[in-house]
């Protein structure tokens, strides 16, 4: 056996000893809700040593969170500050599905969580309208971390291979060799991603993760309730354009049609279809950054330029050759900042974009 | 004597002189480098007034990020395969070009049948067969 297979073996010996006692450290109810004048009120209950909170919903209708109260009744978000912001911090807010997904606290800046009863106020959405919707039902699920340091964090993933992808030696062992340089990155950060790897039958094309699947939901039920599903196979959508997509920002740790991540081999090897120790190291980022989706954070500043993330030292710049200047080592930056042949590496996170990741529910 | 050895052998280790991308060629690689949201292929027109060509050069000299090359070969198969067909099929039996044979063997349902079976003939016929049989045979 190889040095570079050696360390996945551990992870896959951790993640069964994990099956025989598995301890997530996340507390967990659901709950049926039903709206009144467009609106549903979910009750969060904290106990002291909750430090942050998970609510996924799946409702009749679209569904966007309208506003966050504290255990004091007082408002600390409301859906209007951030709906129609150039900046973005979260896409609870805005109705694009059936299925939402929020994480509190997000940022430093935001209180940590105080012990009692949070109120979490869910919009019902008729897509072609727009219009508020009585009557629509709404599924729920909280998972809550009993983790009171945001400094240092093990992530757990669990890698699964489409069917034949893990016959692939070459292929499984570019990827073990990028999760240590997604590792390198994460350590300066207090984080640690914890990768238990398993195979599945599921077809090497996957889905757009974006766009919601039930092979992504069936996928995800196997997967320990505090670890985020990376699937990994060949192709996405039956195309090569696309080398990983995050299922939203942020996604879930229980399983709904988006709660995972999935990656494509082909566009990470390129027109050879041989991993160059190059490509090895920018798949290792690929799958830092898309995982950071998942976990809450957006580009810092989007492609068009116009548009930026909600942390305050992430620079809003505005051109291509600025941005390049200003972020272009940063993990989140949209594009890698290469010259045809090399790449720079992209491994820095803010100080806020690192709280944000510290305070996501399935960082422990 | 000692800096004149070190000169000469930053000499002898010197890179080849880099490729230069035409304006148009440097606009599309700028549009294809990006992780997410890559463009469709229709919307690359913008960018060239030769396409075709310009994504065949991303091909041949883009080697990073590993996806730009795959992506502008994408396009080629599915928009440009009539006039690119001698190049297509020199992928499919060219060890070097490895990823671009595997895409192209995804996207042959999308190609006139008589030109989709000449890929599947050539590739069968070289060194990369045993991966055309694994990919093309069904079970």
């Amino acid at each position: 056996m190889s040095s570079m297979r050696w360390i996945p073996f551990v992870l896959i010996a951790t993640g069964c000893e994990d099956i025989l006692s598995k301890d997530p450290g996340l507390g967990y109810t659901d709950g049926e809700a039903v709206t009144e004048s467009g609106v549903a009120e979910i009750r969060v209950d904290i106990t002291g040593s909750d430090s942050s909170f998970l609510l996924t919903a799946d409702g009749d209708h679209y569904v966007a969170v309208d506003e966050i109260r504290d255990p004091d009744g007082r408002q600390v978000f409301y859906w209007d500050d951030w709906y129609s912001e150039p900046t973005s911090l979260t896409s609870a807010v805005w109705p694009l599905d059936n299925e939402m997904v929020l994480n509190w606290p997000i940022r430093g800046e935001e209180a940590d969580l105080s012990p009692g009863t949070w109120t979490v106020t869910l919009a019902a959405i008729e897509p072609s309208t727009g219009a508020y919707q009585n009557g629509s039902k709404i599924d729920y699920t909280v998972q809550t971390k009993d983790d009171p340091s945001f400094n240092n964090a093990n992530v757990n993933v669990r890698l699964v291979y489409t069917e034949g992808v893990d016959d692939l030696a070459e292929v499984t062992e570019a990827v073990d060799a990028a999760i240590e340089r997604w590792t390198e990155i994460w350590a300066p950060m207090g984080l640690t991603p914890v990768v238990r790897q398993t195979s599945s039958s599921l077809d090497g094309d996957l889905p757009y993760a974006g766009n919601g699947s039930e092979s992504i939901y069936e996928t995800t039920l196997d997967s320990f309730e505090d670890e985020i599903t990376l699937i990994f196979g060949e192709t996405i959508d039956g195309s090569n354009d696309y080398l990983g997509v995050a299922g939203s920002i942020p996604g879930t740790l229980t399983a709904n049609t988006r709660s995972a991540v999935v990656m494509g081999w082909i566009a990470n090897a390129g027109a050879d279809g041989r991993f160059s120790e190059l490509d090895i190291s920018i798949m290792g980022e690929t799958m830092a950054h898309e995982v950071g989706h998942f976990m809450g954070l957006f580009h810092p500043v989007e492609q068009s330029f116009d548009r930026w993330d909600a942390c305050d030292d992430t620079p809003q710049c505005t051109s291509s050759s600025v941005c390049e200047d200003q972020l272009g080592s940063n993990l989140m930056y949209p594009a890698p900042v290469c010259d045809l042949t090399t790449c720079i590496e992209q491994g820095d996170l803010s100080d806020v974009q690192v709280e944000i990741l510290q305070r996501y529910t399935g960082a422990l | 004597m000692i800096t004149t050895l070190i000169f000469m052998t930053h000499l002898v280790q010197a890179e080849p002189a880099a490729v230069k991308p035409t304006d148009s060629q440097a606009a599309l690689y700028a549009a294809l480098k990006v992780r997410e949201d890559a463009p469709a292929c229709e919307s690359l027109a913008v960018h060239s007034t030769d396409l075709a060509n310009d994504l065949v050069w991303l091909v041949d000299n883009a080697t990073q990020p590993p996806w730009v090359g795959i992506r502008a070969a994408e396009c080629v198969v599915k928009h440009h395969h009539t006039a690119q067909a001698e190049l297509i099929k020199s992928w499919m039996v060219s060890p070097e070009h490895r990823g671009l044979a595997i895409l192209t063997l995804g996207l042959l349902d999308r190609l006139p049948a008589e030109l989709s079976q000449q890929l599947k003939t050539a590739a069968l016929a070289g060194p990369l067969a045993d991966e055309v049989k694994q990919r093309t045979v069904a079970p």
